[in-house]
């Protein structure tokens, strides 16, 4: 009984101090976390910005109503919300087929002017990214569901959002940054319209030539709310201080910052009292920077300069180095228009010619992860029955000749009459100028040689490359994205509706019931038979083989010994606001 | 001499005129869509299956090429064919254009060919009124690709595919038998191409005018009122300060010049100004001691000192001199150096020349050596002359014979070489800077050659121009200074 009662006390100790640890890490302010950045940021409007780079500093200038787990399944997560938002389908009235979220913000949650983030300062964001004049043409496209957005009269901090349409990225899109109204528009011009003169393209476009409209823009477009720091105003923990153009952008921690309370909580974490970024060109120099200790972070480390610090001693006495999956894939997209590749048959013969061991061995030391999605193995709605194209030239050559490719004048490449021509089994693979693509391209092309597969290397300036695409000038073209780490919308990559000129879907990809798919899959709110339709697609895709896939990359870190920080697959690899100095 | 200065100036205007137009010629067969730049290269993807989200995107492209004014006629006048219309300007997009003047110079019947497109545009559109079925998903999905692909092609035998594909899908569809006669059309409409081609009418040349609202004139003089307020969307032009707005960024050209113009201006004045104080000197030694072991030696030292380039010195300094690493950490790796407010003139001074050092030393050395060899090879060739051989005979001492002699007479390559200062002044060094991430013009035009902004490009360019005109004018003068034989009045 006594050995119990000790077990029992022993583990509810135990248990307490789990617990405890998990949810009550008390953060300690304090260091100068020195990181680098290729380029500066394009400028700090959350709204109009549009720079990866600066988006990891508005991140945490600027508060959204929703935050993000960084990790497991990137579950979204209340941030200025009390919690998240109250969803319900309307199926009468004026949004009849829409939805309806209610959401409260944080009673504590204000300015940094002392007064409360209120709904009103919401609905002033939502009428700024739908104002037609302003420079923020990315954003508006996902806020074209807005119906209205009511604020509760009595307590401004809660909101009622009515979308006009159903769409499981409503309540993520509605989640985002919230400016303050006292500061982006102190004569409060946007107060003249109501939410609802721009719940309509017709209504948005009649306003184009008003002139409170125009002046607003000029005004919210103009360079000061850009890059002034006397005129970015947020409520993330740090505020800019000072950004001297192509040298740093200084961030400073605010010394009361609202959200001081939660800091239990990982989202509200602000460690570092200063946060410089230094704007470093030169991978190189930015590199030696590191290795001389200017520099406390450095991420996406190539595999090769890697593998030379892993060796340094020296450099080991002072840095940690860490690698992480990365939320990237890569693939090669075949134009599945062309007279060639409209035959599955043939696709499949080249992605079973694609040597992606040998390719991720000789380019990537093997660290890359093959891949054989648009979703990441780590997430929850990757399809894992997903069966690789092995690499297999006598497959390949068996499903050529079952195709009709034969080689037919013993010139060891295989050809076939298309369209009353003699075809030679020629493919051109077209690539941006890069030297690892080359490499890569040129490995493939000696494999296809051997399944009578000619391959011919067509190098083209970038802008041209994305040009050709656009006009589906291409049969092969390798390309690399990164990953949403919520569910996305396929339909602008897999709907056949993008597959026009400039739309996302080059390859051309599609069929009635992938279509039919991808609009269950917007419409679906439930997130379980959402997952399960988005591995049905996944399956559709890897089965008619639109694009080879090849890897997930690795994201390779080094951190200065004097800051611990969590490393997570979202680019860039750590979350600035997270690293916290070494007692 | 000032009448030679004004009639100089007066020649700039023709000059700036000449290379604006250059200028403007090469951004406009420069690869890659300026409005899908500006844009951002959004997709125009998503939804634009949907008729009204067609005509949206669409629309959002003419609204951008509108507000960059590229739906103006390109310049004054336009030398075209009879057989071209005075509006091809006004088919803005910028592949469907290189289509149809691809089909114009093949064959040459204008009436034919805007009737064949719009055949194109008339059965998409009539695709969009009819619903899709899984019974027809694949013949509707076959017929929106060839349309896609019949905007783009010029070729007969590419153009008789489509055609035929497109009437394979539609012909034996009941739901699609409503875009039977357009299709019918269509086909028509490109065999009329063919019948009624009048390729003779490509060889009869056509003047179009235009007036004064094109893009030239807008981008060079602006179409804003010269006194009063500007409208919206109404700009100044180039000559009137306004240079516009990046694309890479929407900041206005002339506040990015600002920020970077200092930088580079001081990097290349200290530059200059070290390379002059070393390199004429060292001219002047090597030539007066010709063929001794120190001429030698100064000889192959700046011989080598040329043929090292400054982008790989560079990598090698920041790599073993700038780190703990090699033992030799000497000077900061890269950038201007962090500065305070607070801090006074003395300690800002000290930090930024501190970190100057190494990019300033890379751009000079090549300089000094190319300069001291042209120093050396003008004051021999003047210390051979009849006038120095009399200074000496004369009894004036050597130094008075070199410096007051030789010196002066010698300087004419320098000055020449001096003229080519003024636009290096503000055209920076693009590898060094990206090297040390010194934030200059350089730095600039580098990042937006790479991303085509073109508004920043046609800036550089223009002003790099006018300091080559101004750096050519200052040098003539200097040489009438330096050698009074040298005049410029009649």
């Amino acid at each position: 009984m006594l050995r119990k009662i000790v077990y029992f006390s022993l583990s509810l100790f135990v248990f307490t101090l789990l617990s405890n640890g998990c949810k009550g890490k008390m953060k300690t302010v304090g260091g100068t976390l020195n990181i680098h950045e290729s380029a500066d940021p394009d400028m700090l409007n959350p709204i109009n910005l549009s720079s990866a780079n600066a988006r990891r500093l508005a991140d945490i200038m600027f508060s959204t109503m929703l935050g993000q787990e960084p990790a497991g399944n990137f579950d979204l997560k209340p941030y200025l919300l009390k919690e998240r938002a109250k969803i319900s389908e309307i199926t009468e009235g004026e949004f009849a087929g829409g939805m309806k979220l209610e959401m409260e913000i944080k009673e504590d949650a204000k300015w940094d002017n002392g007064t409360p983030i209120t709904g009103h300062d919401y609905v002033f964001t939502v009428k700024a990214i739908l104002n037609p004049k302003t420079n923020c043409e990315n954003l508006k496209g996902y806020f074209d569901w807005v119906g209205d957005i009511v604020v509760d009269s009595l307590n401004p901090k809660k909101i009622t959002v009515y979308s006009n349409k159903k769409h499981f990225q409503i309540e993520e899109n509605a989640g985002g940054y919230v400016i303050p109204e006292y500061n982006y528009d102190a004569e409060q011009i946007m107060r003249k319209f109501a939410m609802r003169d721009f719940n309509t393209k017709d209504k948005i476009n009649a306003l184009k030539t008003n002139q409170d409209i125009i002046k607003f823009a000029t005004q919210f477009n103009s360079e000061k709310f850009q890059r002034d720091p006397k005129f970015i105003v947020g409520s993330g923990p740090y505020m800019l201080e000072k950004w001297t153009t192509g040298q740093e952008v200084v961030l400073k921690r605010k010394e009361n910052w609202w959200g001081d309370k939660y800091a239990s909580e990982r989202d509200f974490w602000a460690f570092p009292k200063r946060i410089k970024v230094k704007i470093i060109n030169d991978n190189n120099t930015a590199f030696t920077a590191l290795k001389d200790g200017q520099l406390d972070n450095y991420c996406a480390i190539p595999a090769k300069d890697f593998k030379e610090l892993e060796k340094n001693d020296k450099f080991l006495q002072n840095f940690n180095l860490n690698k992480v999956d990365r939320l990237t894939y890569s693939f090669i997209g075949l134009n599945t228009r062309n007279e060639k590749l409209k035959d599955v048959n043939v696709r499949k013969a080249l992605a079973h010619a694609v040597n992606r061991d040998k390719i991720n061995e000789i380019l990537a030391f093997g660290e890359s992860k093959k891949t054989e999605s648009f979703v990441h193995n780590t997430q929850p709605h990757y399809n894992k029955d997903l069966k690789e194209y092995e690499f297999n030239i006598n497959k390949s050559i068996e499903l050529l000749e079952a195709s009709g490719w034969k080689d037919s004048d013993g010139d060891g490449i295989r050809d076939k009459v298309l369209n009353g021509r003699k075809t030679p089994l020629e493919i051109t693979f077209k690539y941006s100028k890069d030297e690892n693509t080359k490499n890569q391209a040129l490995i493939i092309q000696e494999d296809f040689k051997k399944a009578g597969i000619k391959l011919l290397m067509v190098e083209k300036e970038w802008t041209v490359f994305l040009q050709d695409l656009d006009k589906f000038d291409f049969e092969m073209y390798p390309v690399g994205f990164t990953m949403s780490p919520t569910m996305s919308n396929p339909k602008q990559q897999w709907h056949t509706s993008s597959a026009v000129p400039g739309g996302s879907n080059n390859v051309g990809w599609g069929n009635a019931a992938s279509d039919q798919l991808i609009e269950d899959i917007i419409s679906d709110l439930n997130v379980d038979s959402r997952r399960d339709k988005y591995k049905k697609l996944q399956k559709m895709i890897h089965d008619d083989v639109p694009v080879i896939f090849m890897y997930n990359s690795i994201n390779r870190i080094a951190t200065k010994k004097t800051f611990n920080v969590e490393k997570i697959m979202i680019s860039p690899g750590v979350r600035y606001n997270e690293f916290e100095l070494v007692k | 001499m000032f009448k030679y200065i004004l009639k100089r100036i007066l020649y700039f205007v023709p000059t700036l005129v000449i290379i604006s137009l250059i200028t403007f010629g090469l951004s406009k067969v420069t690869p890659g869509d300026p409005v899908k730049l500006a844009l951002g290269n959004r997709d125009s993807g998503g939804d634009a299956g949907q008729s009204q989200e067609k005509m949206a995107n669409e629309k959002a492209y003419y609204e951008k090429a509108e507000n960059l004014g590229l739906n103006l006629p390109t310049f004054y006048f336009s030398l075209s064919t009879i057989s071209e219309p005075d509006t091809m300007y006004k088919i803005i997009k910028r592949s469907e254009r290189e289509t149809l003047e691809d089909l114009l110079s093949q064959y040459g019947n204008w009436n034919a060919i805007s009737n064949y497109f719009y055949n194109i545009k008339s059965v998409e559109n009539s695709l969009f009124d009819i619903p899709v079925d899984s019974t027809i998903f694949e013949n509707m999905k076959e017929v929106k690709q060839r349309l896609n692909l019949l905007y783009l092609s010029s070729n007969d035998f590419d153009i008789s595919n489509h055609l035929k594909e497109l009437k394979s899908n539609t012909s034996d569809k009941p739901v699609l038998s409503s875009l039977n006669k357009k299709m019918q059309e269509l086909e028509l409409s490109y065999n009329n191409i063919k019948v009624q081609k009048t390729i003779s009418k490509n060889y009869i040349p056509k003047i179009n005018f235009y007036g004064i609202k094109n893009q030239y004139h807008r981008w060079l003089l602006g179409d804003a009122p010269w006194f009063g307020e500007a409208e919206p969307g109404q700009v100044k032009g180039f000559i009137r300060g306004d240079f516009g707005t990046s694309y890479l960024d929407s900041r206005p050209i002339a506040s990015k010049l600002s920020d970077a113009i200092p930088w580079t201006l001081l990097m290349n004045v200290l530059s200059i100004l070290i390379g002059y104080l070393i390199a004429v000197p060292m001219g002047v030694f090597s030539a007066v001691n010709k063929g001794t072991i120190s001429d030698r030696f100064s000889t192959i030292f700046l011989f080598i000192l040329n043929s090292l380039p400054s982008f790989w010195i560079a990598t090698l300094l920041v790599t073993f001199i700038t780190t703990d690493e090699y033992g030799m950490n000497w000077f900061p790796t890269y950038g201007l150096g962090e500065v305070d407010d607070d801090m006074g003139f003395g300690e800002v001074f000290g930090i930024r020349a501190f970190h100057l050092v190494l990019p300033v030393f890379c751009l000079t050395y090549g300089g000094i050596a190319y300069l001291s060899r042209q120093m050396r090879a003008g004051m021999l060739t003047t210390l051979s002359q009849d006038y120095i051989r009399t200074a000496r005979a004369k009894g004036n001492n050597e130094k008075t014979v070199i410096w007051k002699h030789a010196f002066r007479n010698s300087l004419i390559p320098i000055i020449t070489i001096f003229s080519a200062i003024f636009p290096g002044m503000i055209a920076g060094s693009f590898i060094l800077e990206v090297i040390f991430s010194i934030p200059g013009m350089g730095k600039l035009s580098y990042e937006a050659l790479v991303a085509r902004d073109f508004p920043m490009i046609f800036t550089v360019m223009m002003l790099s121009a006018i300091l080559t005109l101004i750096g050519n004018l200052v040098a003539d003068i200097m040489y009438s200074i330096v050698d009074p034989r040298i005049s410029f009045e009649k």
